[in-house]
């Protein structure tokens, strides 16, 4: 391994790594001390089969059931599409950590096809997402240019990751690119959209909570009747 | 455009009022445009970007980000952050928040990310509010609650004669001189407030549903005050208002 190699896969990842977690444990001190207290200004209503914590286990779990979903009932290839994409992105991660650390794993030609698979469905994925963002109007408005850097960004990378999955010394270069991506990716990420995952349970349990609070989470698979409704 | 002294007090307000639930859902938003799929402003407007939920929330989000994010202060460009300076952007902000989302929540159960779109919009709609900025139709009703205490600002002893004439009517037509409209009555199960729309332009609703608490021989009454169900406080985001129309309800 040469010695460029080495610091683009041990020091400086591993600093990228201790950025990136101090910055998003400063993130999370920052919210939950910046902003107050959640609190309903109404008493609970709803079945018995609704509440908080029923509410918050569903509104946390909706993201394996798409049926529920109305948006994805009408397209299921977009949640196909984002299920993909996050295989992918959790397949490229994954192979950030293999290749210094684990890099026997990948003498296993059914691992390295695999992650290469993922990657570089995910890659195009990623790419379908950046025309849709460019092409489609109301996305052009409700996009910044924070969201078309990071699905491009997040695309190259993954590309790589199907290339430089099979970790052998003829990839050296293109290696080299792949770390350097990545070790960008953790310092960039928690200051851009991409850190949405930081924010993603949270969000999905305060509305968890007000919603079964509010007798509607969990969505039954049948409405109650009126005799049900009233406690 | 002329500066606006309503503009810093709405960006203060917002860095006071905005808690965990709201600033959750406008720092996990990745503009993925699923919202669009479920909101029926955007289903009846399909070439109009400015009706996608995303696109009406970001409103609020730029302030936020401009001034309360970390990303947002440092480069407000590139996460899409921005300031707000003159009455006409509170204006088009207004027409926004008040014209082009009902708060039905339909864009929120349909987020993957779980952000709540009508929560921040009425919050939104609240910092408008605090700086006197609504639509006058909203304007004039919440005076009168406020005020009067019924939103069409019908006047207690236009509201209690409107019930005399509607009980003097339903004993003659139930011929028992029972069949009246108690008022103030105590211990009852059931205390029927109404839309004051009812008693002021067609309180025919009064009667007809006074007639099916007879037949059901209800325990049954209609208060003096407090009688307007409807709250305007809940809708613009004015929660002093809100608590007072139900205080005065409860009471």
């Amino acid at each position: 391994m040469s010695p460029l190699l080495h610091f683009v896969e041990h020091p400086l990842q591993e600093f990228a790594l201790v950025f990136m977690g101090v910055v998003y444990v400063t993130r999370l001190l920052w919210f939950f001390r910046r902003f107050k207290k959640t609190s309903e200004l109404q008493p609970p209503t709803g079945s018995r089969n609704t509440g908080r914590a029923l509410g918050v286990v569903y509104s946390l779990g909706i993201i394996a059931l798409p049926w529920h979903m109305e948006s994805y009932r009408k397209k299921p290839w977009m949640y196909a599409q984002f299920a993909f994409f996050h295989l992918g992105v959790a397949g490229c991660i994954t192979l950030s950590f293999l290749i210094p650390y684990a890099p026997e794993t990948l003498k296993n030609a059914s691992v390295v096809r695999l992650i290469q698979a993922l990657c570089a469905i995910a890659g195009i994925i990623g790419v379908y997402r950046f025309l849709r963002r460019v092409i489609d109007k109301t996305m052009r408005a409700i996009s910044s240019p924070d969201d078309y850097f990071s699905v491009v960004l997040l695309s190259a990378w993954l590309f790589l990751g199907a290339i430089v999955a099979p970790n052998t010394k003829d990839l050296h270069d293109i290696l080299v690119a792949y770390f350097i991506v990545t070790a960008f990716f953790l310092v960039y990420v928690p200051f851009s959209k991409i850190s949405h995952y930081l924010y993603y349970p949270i969000a999905r349990f305060y509305l968890g909570r007000t919603m079964g609070h509010r007798g509607v989470f969990p969505i039954p698979s049948h409405w109650p009747t009126v005799g049900e409704a009233n406690r | 455009m002329s500066i606006s002294w309503k503009a810093p007090k709405v960006i203060e307000l917002l860095g006071q009022r905005v808690n965990r639930h709201v600033a959750s859902s406008l720092l996990a938003c990745v503009h993925c445009g699923m919202c669009t799929e479920s909101c029926h402003y955007v289903l009846t407007n399909p070439d109009d970007p400015t009706y996608a939920p995303a696109y009406k929330a970001d409103i609020l989000r730029k302030l936020f980000k401009r001034y309360y994010d970390w990303t947002g202060r440092v480069l407000p460009f590139w996460v899409g952050a921005k300031s707000v300076f003159s009455d006409e952007e509170l204006e088009e902000i207004k027409d926004t928040v008040f014209g082009k989302c009902t708060n039905c929540r339909r864009c929120s159960l349909n987020c993957p990310m779980g952000v709540d779109f009508a929560t921040a919009n009425r919050l939104a709609r609240g910092l408008l509010v605090s700086v006197g900025i609504m639509p006058e139709g909203v304007a004039v009703v919440s005076k009168d609650q406020w005020e009067i205490g019924n939103q069409m600002g019908v006047l207690k002893e236009d509201y209690i004669e409107t019930l005399e004439w509607l009980s003097d009517e339903l004993e003659a037509e139930m011929k028992d001189k029972d069949a009246r409209i108690p008022i103030d009555k105590e211990d009852c199960e059931v205390v029927y407030a109404i839309n004051p729309r009812e008693v002021k332009y067609d309180p025919r609703t009064i009667s007809d549903a006074a007639k099916i608490f007879y037949v059901a021989r209800e325990n049954w009454t209609m208060p003096s005050e407090g009688w307007d169900m409807t709250n305007f406080g809940l809708f613009s985001g004015d929660d002093e208002l809100g608590g007072a129309v139900v205080r005065r309800l409860f009471e």
